[in-house]
């Protein structure tokens, strides 16, 4: 039998059993960015899901500090994570402080907020790199993610993450539908927007988190906006729409993490966003509900009826 | 004492300091098609918010067939000014009915092939039953604007709230909504509008509402939409009052 391309063996899921865990891992998360990302593009959050994301990074470099002063590896997802969702929620928070209490504009606000919290960020890897302890090689991998060196564990846990965000993103779909399309109609019938708007920026903020470790705080707003943006173009209808930007997201992440496998030395965020970015492009010419062909073929039948 | 299905009390509502809408008292009729006209900026899509609370009330009280809306909101359908919504939205005109049913379907249900047929009916006492799947983008803006009124009649309310359902449609969609709205008065539904053409009243409307910050005057159209109060309302002299210019 002839030999089988390296990344056509990925693929397949011929690799390792780490790899394989790891690559479905990604399209777990891949699929959760996707279909959270349907709600905060149509909601109108993409700005406020990078500047979220972002803001991730002091919070990485924070939980590392403490990590290492107690005693625990600086590696230690647990501590990374929670640091990141914590000033993530901070930054999300200034946000609508800024936004609601002075005259500034939510996107200075969403600007300003994320510039400053990443510059923090920045300082704080810096000063990390001046400590006398191990491991700080491995920060860097936040910023645009790796695959390389991924536990089995850490895949699952994000996977298990993945899919509670679909879940929740299911049970609530057809109200987040709702607000998304018509708020002012939603709140005069009594439903919480608030509540639910809330919701949807804790699903951003979630994904977000569990995707530091593969995809990087630099990118991963593009595989939560970049699945949705390309699904538009196969349907008119949300359910559908939010069923094909989960599998171009799964699809995505689990492509790029199967080229970042059989070259480690990629960032896999940036593998994972370039596969996602030819989804969309086909999807813009191919898109059976509005891509450029379709409308061509319409408006060539329209010419002709007249 | 008859129990009124909207009754607003001394109503103020106030953007930065200006008030938009200053103590403003009206007992609705108990059914029939309400117009609620003034000009420009005179607080007649603030009056609907605020009644819906979709915009604080500086101050004042709002009650539905005499209770707080909040207890209140199965018996209400808002219909929304329909460029307040982005019709470019991944929704079909039967999804954006459906929406009327999502109360009653309750929290964590999907909407059921049931729910879409149920849709299906409203729709076709808009006379778009054929247009069920087509997306919203793709429909004419009077057909939009009757896809929100399948929405709203999806709801089985009592009392109807629409901003300005007449702007810019088409002559069959005006013909179809004042036949639905004819229908929904006959059942002992109340209607109320905010309404910008003045020469479409008299044939629309039996009650009218003339409001410039402050209610003006209210009551039956044969007797309270005069020239003299539409006049009041609009701060225009009328030609036969010629001293005071």
């Amino acid at each position: 039998m002839a030999e089988l391309h390296p990344l056509l063996q990925v693929l397949l899921l011929q690799a390792g059993y780490n790899t394989i865990v790891v690559m479905l891992g990604a399209a777990a998360l891949g699929a959760a960015t996707g279909v959270v990302g349907v709600f905060a593009m149509l909601r109108r959050r993409a700005l406020v899901a990078d500047a979220v994301a972002h803001a991730t990074l002091p919070g990485v470099a924070l939980g590392f500090i403490l990590a290492v002063a107690l005693g625990f590896s600086g590696r230690n997802l647990s501590f990374l994570l929670s640091g990141a969702a914590l000033t993530a929620v901070l930054a999300a928070l200034s946000i609508q402080w800024i936004a609601n209490r002075t005259r500034l504009t939510e996107d200075t606000a969403i600007a300003s907020v994320l510039a400053t919290f990443f510059a923090f960020g920045i300082v704080l890897l810096t000063v990390i790199q001046t400590l006398k302890t191990g491991g700080q090689a491995g920060l860097d991998i936040y910023l645009l993610g790796a695959t390389a060196g991924m536990l089995r564990e850490e895949a699952i846990t994000l996977a298990l993450f993945a899919i509670a965000v679909a879940l929740i993103v299911a049970l609530l779909f057809k109200e987040l539908t709702l607000i998304s399309f018509d708020a002012d109609y939603a709140r005069a019938h009594g439903f919480p927007v608030r509540l639910l708007d809330l919701a949807i920026l804790a699903l951003v903020l979630v994904v977000v988190v569990i995707g530091l470790r593969i995809v990087g705080l630099v990118l991963i707003v593009a595989l939560l906006i970049t699945p949705p943006a390309a699904a538009r173009f196969w349907s008119d209808h949300t359910g559908r729409m939010t069923v094909v930007s989960g599998a171009i997201g799964a699809f995505s992440a689990y492509f790029g993490a199967a080229i970042s496998a059989i070259s480690p030395d990629t960032p896999t965020g940036a593998v994972i966003v370039l596969v996602a970015f030819f989804l969309l492009l086909a999807s813009i010419v191919f898109g059976t509900a509005r891509g450029l062909l379709v409308r061509a073929i319409g408006a060539r039948n329209l010419r002709r009826a007249a | 004492m008859t129990i009124h299905p909207l009754s607003v009390k001394n109503l103020t509502v106030r953007y930065g300091g200006r008030a938009a809408l200053d103590n403003f008292s009206w007992d609705a009729p108990e059914r029939g098609l309400a117009a609620i006209v003034g000009p420009n900026g005179a607080g007649k899509s603030s009056l609907l918010k605020a009644v819906l609370g979709l915009v604080p009330k500086a101050a004042g009280r709002v009650e539905i067939f005499g209770k707080p809306i909040s207890e209140q909101r199965d018996l209400i359908a808002y219909v929304p000014q329909r460029a307040s919504v982005d019709w470019d939205f991944p929704a079909t005109a039967g999804d954006v009915v459906a929406m009327g049913l999502y109360r009653r379907i309750g929290w964590l249900r999907p909407v059921r092939a049931a729910d879409h047929a149920a849709a299906r009916k409203y729709l076709d006492m808009v006379r778009l039953g054929d247009f069920a799947d087509r997306q919203i983008g793709a429909l004419s803006g009077g057909q939009q604007q009757r896809v929100f009124l399948a929405r709203a009649l999806a709801q089985q309310a009592k009392l109807f709230l629409l901003d300005e359902p007449f702007a810019g449609v088409d002559a069959v969609t005006e013909g179809v909504m004042t036949g639905v709205f004819r229908e929904l008065r006959n059942a002992g539904s109340l209607v109320v509008c905010v309404h910008h053409d003045l020469s479409s009243v008299q044939e629309i409307f039996d009650h009218v509402v003339l409001l410039h910050r402050e209610m003006i005057a209210s009551g039956p159209v044969g007797t309270t939409f005069t020239p003299e109060n539409i006049s009041r309302t609009y701060g225009v002299p009328l030609a036969l009052n010629p001293g005071n210019g």
